[in-house]
């Protein structure tokens, strides 16, 4: 897909390395420029959750005392739970909601229960760029071996390019639609590649990692794969069920928010709630971090125990507790949400224009694929009308909540295959090759 | 300390981590513009490659100062990548507009979907049959890249972070070099020799 500069550096190397970035091309383009397109949108989540829910009260702070008392409404409703959360509302998420096992409620600013959290699209979405709708760790697993494409693609791009400096600038306009098309590839290319290797590496990695978590629990912990991620994330303390008064979360907030006022607490988690072995961890984030939050943990009675690390403890956790900002872009707000917004489209648009520039360089050969060449349109069209479309069932017919993966899959393939059986046209390309004829 | 105290201190850390920032986007948008005139050039200048490039590092350093050590830098870098999207989409603008010629057509081959399609059947086939054999192999030598270190009393976090990362990093490195490397002798070396030394690895570690 980088023909031109191939042709000037004939280097044996760069083309055996432009053979394989335009095999794994032709293979990943579709399935990768879904997840590129739901990743892209997923970072607006949070807007688009605000954007679904926008009818709940909004609360911009949540004391002590009504986390207390949200936490308490909350084991109302599930007393067995064994893990209950607070969503502390934030800047960009003026919400609180109390999350346990069975149930997600949104609360007040005083700590009073409202309706249930219901947002069908917002977990369309996520379920489709986390999982591409299949079985969660499968799907996770499926994900991320594109993801190890998309690095791999990465990596064969630049050793196909060994003038890739020397070219960073040159956007030929002037020339064939072919030549336009590899320097709109390449430029995009490289001047997004800290954005697109990081994504592609940290979305493989976390996908990744419960394979190798399966593995080394097998070997190291006895079976035991949640005990791999300890040395990173802490461990739970030992379970005691007698029953005992919920933990003290007025102290633990009012603790965190004296000795480390600097930091923003988004998350209050309790562990065996009301049990003798209850666990209070607040997560709370540290702005001029990449780390998602450090860890604040505390015993029933609200007493500050330790931290785990994430922002000061060993690299490995440091990193590790990274790689989702690192990821969705959520580092810096609304500026560089729309940083990575701009870099997404340009990825979905690295990736169409390669396969663009596959079907020029068959269409110059005397080798059209019409019927593919449409296909990949109907799939560049498809993902985004299917978006629209699965958004505006959600909003029309509640019912079918539970539905949209499965609509949206029949929808793209619906798509995908009217565009394949279009009646033959002079296409696009075909225009860009006669130009004058037209 | 008095509240007004920490506003004060708060507004002056404000605005120091916004020189920094201004700063850091002078240094980056000048050795953005450095770059792209010395690339522009027939004949290119060292010299100022050079100083294109140290003032895009320097840039980095200085947002680090601006917006926190790791993600300082990450805001540099998106800001630079922004910044040299914006100098190519200028080199864009001073084209000439396209001259409509004719372009010479060869005359379409019989069947040409079907070898379209025959091309994408085997590439799927490839992918499918060379991405799991190679996460296998990749799997394998990650776990053992995990089992040196710690063996060699490597803190655990470490160990294991190292172990999640290079996994996919091996991974496509297999794929890569499955498509391109030649010597069928070499391959097979690297293919069957370093997942058998990392699965013997694995073993010694775990008895």
């Amino acid at each position: 897909m980088m023909d031109i500069d191939q042709q000037v550096l004939p280097q044996p190397l760069a083309k055996r390395a432009l053979s394989a970035h335009h095999l794994l091309g032709i293979a990943i383009s579709a399935v990768l420029y879904i997840i590129c397109f739901s990743g892209t949108v997923s970072v607006f989540k949070e807007e688009i959750q605000l954007w679904e829910q926008s009818g709940e009260q909004a609360v911009t702070f949540l004391s002590s005392e009504a986390a207390q008392l949200a936490a308490q409404n909350g084991m109302s409703i599930d007393p067995n739970t064994a893990h209950l959360f607070i969503h502390m509302p934030t800047e960009q998420n003026h919400r609180a909601i109390v999350e346990t096992d069975n149930k997600e409620i949104y609360v007040d600013r005083d700590g009073n229960l409202g309706p249930e959290v219901d947002r069908p699209w917002s977990d369309f979405l996520i379920d489709l760029h986390y999982y591409l709708h299949l079985p969660k760790s499968f799907g996770m697993i499926v994900v991320a071996i594109f993801g190890v494409f998309l690095f791999a693609m990465s990596v064969t791009g630049f050793m196909a390019h060994p003038n890739i400096f020397k070219d960073a600038f040159a956007f030929r306009r002037s020339k064939s639609e072919q030549i336009k098309q590899v320097d709109l590839h390449n430029r995009l290319a490289v001047w997004t590649a800290p954005f697109h290797i990081s994504n592609s590496l940290t979305g493989a990695m976390i996908g990744l990692a419960v394979l190798s978590a399966a593995a080394i629990g097998t070997l190291k912990y006895d079976g035991h794969a949640e005990a791999v991620f300890e040395p990173v994330f802490g461990a739970e303390p030992e379970v005691d069920s007698t029953p005992t008064p919920l933990a003290n979360i007025i102290q633990a907030l009012n603790f965190v928010a004296s000795k480390h006022s600097s930091t923003v607490p988004l998350f209050v988690i309790l562990h065996d709630p009301g049990t003798r072995g209850q666990y209070l961890q607040i997560m709370s984030e540290h702005p001029r971090r990449l780390i998602y939050a450090e860890k604040y943990n505390f015993n029933g009675n609200g007493d500050f125990i330790d931290t785990v690390g994430s922002a000061d403890g060993h690299l490995g956790q440091q990193i590790a507790d990274s790689v989702y900002k690192v990821h969705f872009g959520q580092f810096g707000g609304l500026p560089v949400k729309l940083a990575f917004g701009i870099f997404g489209i340009s990825l979905l648009y690295i990736i169409h224009a390669g396969m663009r520039i596959y079907f020029i360089k068959r269409m110059a050969k005397g080798h059209p694929s019409q019927n593919l060449e449409r296909s990949w349109m109907g799939i560049i069209c498809g993902v985004p009308a299917m978006f629209l479309f699965t958004l505006a069932i959600s909003l029309v017919v509640p019912a079918a909540d539970t539905s949209l993966g499965i609509i949206f899959w029949i929808g793209l393939v619906v798509i995908v295959i009217g565009f394949a059986l279009r009646p033959r046209r002079r296409t696009n390309l075909r225009q860009d090759l006669h130009p004058s004829r037209d | 300390m008095g509240i007004s105290d920490r506003a004060s201190i708060s507004n002056m850390n404000i605005v120091i981590d916004s020189v920094f920032a201004l700063v850091g986007l002078s240094s980056g948008m000048i050795g953005l513009l450095l770059l792209y005139n010395s690339w522009s050039q027939t004949k290119r200048s060292p010299v100022l490659i050079g100083s294109g490039w140290a003032l895009l590092l320097l840039s980095l350093f200085l947002w680090a100062y601006a917006g926190g050590a790791d993600r300082g830098i990450a805001l540099g870098l998106i800001v630079n990548s922004l910044l040299a999207l914006c100098f190519v989409g200028y080199s864009a603008s001073t084209q000439p507009p396209r001259k409509q010629k004719p372009a010479r057509e060869k005359s379409p081959k019989q069947k040409s979907d079907q070898t379209g399609q025959a091309e994408w059947v085997k590439a799927f086939g490839y992918i499918i049959f060379l991405g799991p054999v190679c996460g296998v192999i990749a799997f394998a030598i990650a776990m053992g890249i995990y089992q040196t270190l710690d063996m060699a009393g490597t803190e655990k976090a470490n160990s294991l972070v190292s172990g999640l990362f290079a996994f996919p990093i091996i991974w496509a490195a297999i794929v890569i070099f499955c498509l391109i490397s030649r010597c069928k002798h070499l391959k097979m070396a690297i293919l069957v020799g370093a997942p058998l030394f990392s699965v013997a690895l694995l073993l010694a570690g775990n008895k």
